[in-house]
């Protein structure tokens, strides 16, 4: 496979806050590649530099082998960025938004017509053509950005938070178009705050957190990553032995976090297993009604990579 | 035919081009500009009806035919004057506005692809205009007179101009915010066509077509044209075609190269960039409220053509002469036509226009002192303006001044260097106009001061003052006052502009610095000292005058014989050209130490974003 985006050690600061610290990522053609974390992690400052939209302050960015700092008008010929927010002309309907994006990439007339016809079936916005942008629905309008991102057929596509605001049924269809785009040899990089989704779609995903890349890999990667380093164990033990539980528990080393919450208690150990924990509470003589380990979904794995920090 | 069917394609594949075309033939639109047109055109026909005295010999040897072929011409002209600006305010604003500016950047279209649709678009809107005027074209066919060769000739100037005034709005949007340039481009045009309406001696105003129009108004009396219209309808039209497309040419190209000499640092402060965060006041210190993020500050050079880059900096360069240019030939130019029209005219008046000897020495005999001050003010005022250009324009901020640009078949250099070169250039050039055309003119003013002029003129209060006068030193001393001034002023701007993001800003401070510092202060204090003879003060009160004429102002004053008469003439200029030498050492000191630092910053930074 192909290597579309190649990011090295990227980062960016504005004034005395760094936004992107030291972030390395690769994405290969015909890939999809989630970017998770909380608001203020980064992710659309990464995507801004990797979409030429800003310089780094160090490191490189490569797109289909191109610098976005030697060579962007090469990446944006090859790159299809769709924004968070919708910007459009005053007045106009889907045609002719289309059409205004098709001269700006300079496409012939005949092209213009193959390609907005195109564009308008993957995204089925087929017959809607003298709609009013205006008049759109958030979910459609989603559509029409999407549709624009593709007009010149980039071959790498960069999605900040494609999914906002779409309804179950649209989802699904925006993760099936997807889909199609990278069996198409596309390589997708979506940013989004919609977990399942960025679980179902991507084929790697990359956690963020206060500018730093925290995990990266596909999701049994992140998986094995995340429990390698710590683990999430809700137990419940009679009301009566809940105290006495929690004191046998804070003093293992293993354990960094205990905690109650709704009768539960929330332990965090950092082992391989979290065996250490039955075992001290059965040294204890504590009745142990319930014991569970958190693994395995990516919100799971999220909550425990990250602890919510904002740049 | 390659070439037309590409040009073509790119015309037509503009954005813009589709955008406009699709918003032209709005009822709005239409109806509005049909309003105007006639509205103006009615206005027109009933001053000319009603026309002052001064015009009346005019108008009334014209058939109303004939009257209404120009007047259809100068409504449509005032009619693009202001639509053609109106309708670019949004080019650069409405996409930011509406949030797809850095769509546009993203689709990597070229800045010149992106703006020239507009521009191509006005051609539909002049059509429109066109087309709306034609009843009452019809009629002045109907009513006979139309001399369809100047109409049609008129009308290819009017086009020219529609065409003019869209690149040139489009350059200035890259300069200051839209509704600004939109100010400047209607106050500017206004200032121009009045002008160019006004019979003037030489018709200088050839940037609008209106002296081209209302030539056939002004010629059709032979005997009062003879005295103020001297051009032929044939050079007015070449000058004027000549001018808008040089005018023209000259933008397109401005828009190709962009707003600054390139990517400059991300500034924080009072800067070109602004991030997401800075306050509001830090946003409203900016002069381009469209064109500040730095994607769309890029959009202007990572996305433009190859062409013509690798010649970018001598491009640059020669334009930035035009700019100072042309205001400065046309200032001499004028004081030139004034000065020659005035004498004459008195010739004409006092002498038999067959003898020119006899006309010249009768010219030279009618005029007063007042002639050489006359002259040498306002030449100085040419000169001083012209140096105050080429201070601001061979000036940049502190993130462009060391810039390396290619400046000639990809040779790099400093943006310093060539501002430098330039500036040194306009500075010798006018100093030697300016010494030169004193020099033409001395012969007449020396004339015109024979002791039988003076006795003649002895009632005049310059007379005695004028009487000891050499105008040749006369002329030389303020010529070389105004050039020292010059070269401080430069050497200050160059100086501050290291610590300044905006040229503008430093600009600000160089003229208060200068003012209040090198003119004022020494000025207020020599008179202080010279007018105080009491106390302590009076043993160094003879210092007075030599402390006055440290200032540039008193050394002005003093040649000009403005100064109070108690303060005497011909003082030596040794102390201020002293103190002005003085300064030149202790700025280029200061620039050489100051500016090491910030050129090594600007050269890692540019190895750093790969330039």
């Amino acid at each position: 496979m192909t290597t579309a985006i190649d990011v090295r050690g990227v980062t960016k600061t504005y004034d005395e806050l760094t936004a992107v610290n030291d972030v390395s990522l690769t994405l290969q053609r015909g890939t999809v590649m989630g970017l998770i974390g909380p608001n203020g992690a980064g992710k659309t400052s990464l995507l801004r530099m990797i979409s030429t939209l800003s310089l780094a302050d160090s490191g490189e960015v490569l797109v289909e082998g191109f610098s976005v700092r030697r060579a962007p008008r090469e990446v944006r010929r090859r790159l299809g960025f769709m924004p968070a927010e919708f910007g459009c002309p005053r007045g106009v309907t889907i045609g002719e938004y289309l059409e205004y994006f098709c001269c700006l990439y300079g496409l012939s007339e005949w092209d213009r017509r193959q390609r907005i016809r195109d564009v308008c079936e993957l995204t089925e916005l087929r017959g809607r053509e003298e709609t009013f942008v205006s008049g759109l629905s958030t979910g459609n309008r989603q559509r029409l950005l999407l549709a624009k991102t593709l007009l010149h057929d980039p071959s790498v596509l960069i999605l900040d938070e494609p999914a906002s605001g779409l309804d179950p049924r649209a989802r699904m269809e925006l993760r099936a178009i997807i889909r199609t785009l990278a069996s198409l040899g596309k390589a997708v990089l979506i940013s989004s705050h919609i977990l399942p989704d960025i679980e179902d779609v991507s084929d790697a995903i990359g956690i963020m957190e206060a500018g730093r890349l925290v995990l990266q890999g596909d999701l049994a990667q992140l998986q094995r990553s995340a429990e390698s380093t710590q683990q999430q164990v809700r137990l419940r033990v009679p009301a009566g032995q809940q105290e006495a539980a929690m004191e046998a528990l804070r003093r293992l080393s293993e354990v960094t976090e205990c905690r109650m919450l709704d009768d539960e208690l929330r332990v965090v150990v950092h082992a391989a297993d979290a065996s250490c924990v039955l075992e001290a509470l059965l040294r204890e003589r504590i009745r142990v009604v319930y014991f569970a380990e958190n693994t395995g979904n990516l919100e799971e794995i999220f909550l425990r990579s990250t602890a919510g920090n904002v740049t | 035919m390659n070439i037309l069917r590409s040009m073509t394609q790119t015309l037509l594949s503009s954005p813009t081009w589709q955008r406009d075309r699709a918003e032209l033939f709005s009822g709005f639109l239409v109806g509005l500009t049909g309003l105007l047109l006639n509205g103006l055109v009615l206005a027109l026909v009933c001053f000319v009806l009603q026309a002052p005295p001064s015009l009346r010999p005019f108008a009334q040897q014209m058939d109303f035919g004939q009257l209404i072929a120009p007047i259809l011409l100068a409504a449509m002209v005032l009619v693009l004057l202001v639509a053609i600006p109106l309708r670019f305010t949004g080019l650069f604003l409405g996409p930011r506005l509406f949030r797809y500016f850095d769509q546009i950047v993203l689709s990597g279209i070229s800045p010149l692809r992106y703006v020239i649709g507009g521009v191509a678009a006005q051609n539909l809107y002049f059509l429109l205009a066109l087309f709306l005027l034609v009843p009452w074209l019809v009629l002045a066919v109907v009513l006979g007179g139309v001399h369809w060769p100047i109409f049609l000739g008129n009308l290819l100037l009017v086009w020219l101009f529609c065409m003019m005034l869209s690149m040139l709005m489009v350059w200035l949007s890259l300069y200051m915010p839209e509704w600004a340039a939109f100010g400047v481009l209607i106050s500017g045009g206004l200032f121009c066509c009045g002008l160019g309406a006004a019979p003037i001696p030489g018709q200088p105003m050839v940037m609008t077509p209106i002296p081209a129009v209302l030539h056939s108004f002004f010629t059709v009396d032979s005997q009062v044209a003879a005295g103020i219209w001297v051009r032929s309808y044939g050079s007015i039209f070449l000058s004027s075609a000549a001018l808008m497309a040089l005018i023209f040419s000259g933008a397109l190209l401005a828009v190709h190269l962009g707003p600054l000499f390139g990517l400059i640092r991300n500034n924080s402060t009072f800067g070109e960039v602004v991030y997401a965060g800075d306050s509001r006041l830090k946003r409203r210190l900016r002069f381009r409220y469209h064109i500040q993020r730095p994607s769309e500050l890029a959009f202007f050079y990572q996305n433009r053509d190859s062409w013509l880059r690798s010649s970018e900096g001598l491009i640059r360069w020669l334009m930035v002469l035009l700019v100072i240019g042309l205001p400065a030939a046309f200032g001499w130019l004028s004081l030139h036509g004034f000065f020659r029209a005035e004498l004459s005219a008195d010739a004409v008046v006092a002498a038999d226009p067959a003898d020119s000897a006899s006309a010249i020495n009768a010219a030279t005999t009618t005029i007063s002192p007042e002639y050489v001050l006359a002259w040498s003010v306002l030449s100085q005022v040419v000169h001083g303006v012209t140096l105050v250009l080429a201070t601001i324009l061979f000036s940049q901020g502190r993130s462009t001044t060391f810039q390396r640009i290619p400046w000639v078949a990809g040779l790099c250099g400093r943006v310093s260097q060539l501002d430098w070169a330039g500036f040194l250039l306009v500075l010798i050039s006018s100093s030697c106009v300016c010494l030169a055309g004193s020099l033409q003119y001395e012969d007449l003013f020396r004339r015109s001061l024979s002791p039988e002029v003076l006795n003649t003129a002895a009632s005049h209060r310059y007379a005695a003052t004028f009487a000891d006068l050499d105008v040749r030193d006369f002329s030389m001393d303020a010529t070389l006052i105004t050039s020292a001034c010059g070269v401080t002023v430069y050497l200050l701007q160059r100086v501050i502009c290291l610590g300044c993001w905006l040229k503008t800003m430093a600009a600000t401070f160089t003229a208060i610095f200068w003012f209040f510092v090198m003119c004022l202060i020494p000025m207020m204090a020599g008179l202080f000292l010279d007018s105080t003879r009491l106390g302590v003060l009076a043993p160094i009160a003879d210092w007075g005058e030599k402390i006055a004429m440290l200032s540039p102002l008193v050394g002005w004053l003093e040649r000009f014989r403005m100064a109070p008469m108690s303060f005497g003439h011909n003082h030596s200029l040794a102390g201020f050209l002293g103190l002005q030498v003085f300064s030149w050492l202790m700025l280029t000191w200061v620039f050489i130490r100051r500016s090491r630092q910030l050129r090594s910053e600007v050269d890692s930074w540019q190895v750093e974003v790969g330039k």
